[in-house]
């Protein structure tokens, strides 16, 4: 190999390592790795499975909050949600039918739906303002139409 | 078996290129990959102003319809047919001619593919497949689909084996010699292709009693895992065709010589032994998978990237060094000296200057937690037109200017070269304009998949609209670089002036050492390959059977 | 073409051409240079995003 090549193929070695050991860093020590919950659910059953069998807004403490929430096409429930400023919620979902995408535009909120899988995300809401939630994976005809809000104060 | 040994000495003998017999089967794919350009671009376009709202489907055509097929037609059957095209003028030329066999393999895939094809496209037409190309379970598809999909594997199957025993036959009448280095290219493209193909082959199988009823449920994890292990490595086999291009063709249209060809094999092998798991890095924010998991397939993934950072070495020496022997001078001078004016040259050129953004993308969509900004957004589609569209289609257009030619036995006149530039610099524009804009809105929230809305005019869906206008006019300028494509091909392959046209097959340096021989021990890169396939899939899809929830039943929602 | 190669390999001088090889790389190393520094400039910016988003 040519000197150069070798002193190219060491520092972009290098670079993906730095991202790798910050990345792994975040995930690991600092708990912020991507949304990965294990436990699973009867998709035909959802709405009668708990926690699901009540979905809403629930207060878990100070200032912290768990929304249980289904997907489903072509609408997400429970919708227009309400939240104080700071609040730090996480958001347990499920899917009775196909597989959907829970996004929040403008927050890292961004997570896997998928019929027979239980997923959690955790977000804090710093700023105020009206959130747009939306499906990313598509669900069917009325994809584009499934929507809701988010509004923090 | 005799006879057709004769054949290939007769042939050997000769000077190497493409006989008549060969040159029509990949003139028939060439016309069948064009022919899908030329519809999926214009379904493109479609898509491209319903989703600035520019433009309203008519009742009979939804958007979702329009998206399968585009999908459908230009990454399974524009690329897949080119590939085989290209690949086996590439093996007949470095064989001197393909075996009688295997030429017949070409056509019974050729055949199975058509069949399969039509029925696909069938079925999208009917409504009855509005599926997307992913056809993610539980979104069920009319069983024909399915079995379409079937036909179109059993066709790449077919040349896969063609090539394996024409690659099989010439080692054993060349002992000790090592295979011409487009023909190992061969060998790695279809080796990564049979191996990607068997998971999305166990899924379809499993769909098809599914979709007809006989079976109630199916595991929508283990297909969605089974999908990407093929999704992404498919992609994958664009971008080592492409490479094979880059590093053994444009060097002789420059000029110039390859790079040392030990490095060059060991980019191939690398490049088939770690790409299947690279599929993983689309499910990085699904449920049921652990984080350490997805962190080893964080590694696996990067790792991809190796092989293409040593490319990327190698492709500016090679263009230096011949840059420096047209009188470059300077550190940059020789870049001036290419030429910029050669569509052969243009074309492979900005689709490997595209593919330094693409693969930055990339390695962003694999860096765990970063994917939650990018998932599904259409940062992403922006992604894959950065690669595929760009490092990929254009080194595809880039190769039909004389290959094409050369099969039908026509010139690549300087009128059509024109033609050529300038459809490249269309094409370019376009690209720029829609994936750069796809990009940026992405990084907005913008989704991908999802047909024009305003979400109820939410404030931060109207401010992404006039990105989506940017995108509209970018797929515009895209149209109109098909239909130009389009009319070379077809003019080159019928109406062009006769005559004869370079194959060009760049040579190695002065002072190149001898092949490594160690290099075409395919049966131990096989091993490798199926041994880091096991490190990926072994432990999550054995934890999705054996914690595999209730399934689920087929459903329609469109 | 194949029995050229390698006669044309055969008879090659053995000669080193490292010291006037390196310095004619320059311009490779500069350009892969910018290739890293693409990498480096979009992956920083999209962990920018998303740690402003946390």
């Amino acid at each position: 190999m040519h000197r150069l090549e070798e002193i190219w193929m060491t520092l972009s070695i290098g670079l993906l390592v730095i991202f790798m050991v910050v990345i792994g860093f975040q995930t690991f020590a600092m708990g912020m790795g991507p949304p990965s919950h294990k436990e699973t659910i009867d998709p035909q059953k959802v709405s009668q499975t708990a926690p699901f069998d009540d979905p809403g807004v629930k207060k878990m403490g100070e200032n912290e909050y768990e929304v249980v929430m289904i997907l489903q096409s072509f609408q997400f429930t429970p919708s227009d949600i309400e939240l104080p400023v700071g609040a730090e919620v996480t958001f347990t979902m499920a899917s009775p039918d196909v597989s959907h995408g829970f996004q929040v535009a403008g927050t890292n909120i961004n997570a896997m739906v998928m019929p027979g899988h239980i997923q959690k995300i955790t977000h804090t809401f710093n700023e105020p303002g009206e959130f747009l939630v939306l499906c990313n994976e598509y669900c069917g005809i009325g994809h584009q139409m499934m929507s809701t809000t988010i509004t923090v104060q | 078996m005799e006879n057709a040994l004769r054949e290939t000495i007769s042939q050997k003998s000769s000077l190497l290129g493409v006989n008549t017999e060969d040159a029509k089967v990949s003139l028939s794919y060439f016309s069948v990959s064009f022919v899908s350009l030329l519809i999926g671009g214009v379904l493109g376009l479609l898509q491209g102003l319903e989703r600035a709202g520019l433009l309203q489907l008519p009742p009979w055509l939804n958007y979702y319809q329009v998206l399968t097929a585009h999908g459908i037609l230009l990454l399974l059957v524009f690329s897949t047919t080119f590939t085989i095209g290209y690949q086996y003028a590439n093996l007949s030329h470095s064989f001197g001619g393909l075996l009688p066999k295997v030429r017949k393999l070409a056509w019974i895939g050729f055949a199975l593919m058509i069949v399969g094809t039509i029925m696909v496209a069938v079925m999208i037409v009917l409504n009855e497949a509005s599926v997307l190309y992913t056809f993610y379970p539980p979104l069920a598809a009319h069983p024909l689909f399915y079995v379409g999909l079937v036909f179109l594997v059993l066709g790449i199957w077919a040349c896969c084996f063609g090539v394996f025993i024409n690659h099989r036959h010439w080692k054993k009448i060349n002992p000790g010699q090592p295979v011409p280095l487009l023909a190992f290219f061969a060998m790695g493209v279809f080796v990564l292709w049979f191996f990607a193909s068997l998971g999305v082959t166990i899924e379809v199988l499993t769909l098809i009693p599914w979709s007809m009823g006989l079976v109630e449920t199916t595991n929508v994890m283990v297909g969605r895992t089974l999908f990407w292990w093929f999704g992404h490595s498919l992609v994958n086999i664009w971008y080592l065709v492409a490479v094979s291009a880059w590093y053994v063709i444009v060097p002789k249209i420059i000029g110039g010589r390859h790079f040392n060809e030990k490095l060059i094999r060991l980019v191939v092998i690398l490049l088939v032994i770690l790409n299947i798991p690279g599929g993983f890095h689309h499910q990085i924010v699904d449920p049921g998978i652990s984080l350490s998991v997805k962190f080893l397939h964080v590694f696996m993934s990067l790792s991809i990237a190796v092989p293409s950072l040593m490319t990327a070495f190698a492709m500016f020496a090679v263009f230096e060094r011949a840059g420096r022997k047209l009188g470059g001078k300077g550190v940059l001078g020789w870049f001036k000296k290419l030429p910029w004016g050669d569509v052969r040259f243009l074309a492979p050129m900005i689709a490997m200057i595209a593919f330094i953004p693409g693969g930055a993308g990339g390695i962003v969509n694999t860096s765990n937690q970063l994917n939650q900004v990018v998932h599904n957004t259409l940062w992403v589609v922006g992604h894959f037109h950065v690669t595929v569209g760009m490092s990929v289609v254009m080194t595809f257009f880039g190769i039909s200017y004389w290959l094409i030619p050369y099969l039908s036995k026509r010139q690549l006149t300087p009128k059509m070269n024109k033609i050529g530039v300038i459809q490249t610099i269309i094409w370019t524009i376009g690209m720029i304009l829609m994936a750069g804009s796809q990009h940026l809105v992405g990084l907005l929230g913008d989704p991908r998949r999802t047909s024009f809305t305003t979400y109820g005019d939410h404030p931060t869906a109207l401010s992404w609209i006039p990105y989506e206008y940017v995108m509209g006019i970018g797929a515009t300028l895209l149209l109109v670089g098909v239909i130009i494509q389009v009319y070379a091909v077809f003019n080159m392959m019928f109406f062009a002036p006769k005559g004869e046209t370079e194959y060009p097959v760049a040579e190695p340096e002065d002072d190149a050492r001898p092949v490594p021989m160690w290099t075409e021990r395919w049966g131990l890169w096989i091993v490798l390959l199926l041994m880091v396939v096991a490190m990926a899939y072994v432990v999550p899809i054995m934890d999705f059977v054996l914690h595999a929830p209730p399934g689920s039943p087929p459903i329609r929602t469109w | 073409m194949m029995a050229e190669r390698q006669l044309s390999r055969s008879t090659q001088s053995v000669k080193s051409s490292n010291a006037e090889d390196e310095n004619s790389l320059r311009g490779t190393l500069v350009s892969v240079g910018v290739v890293g520094a693409v990498i480096i400039i979009v992956w920083v910016s999209v962990f920018w995003l998303y740690m402003s988003r946390v």
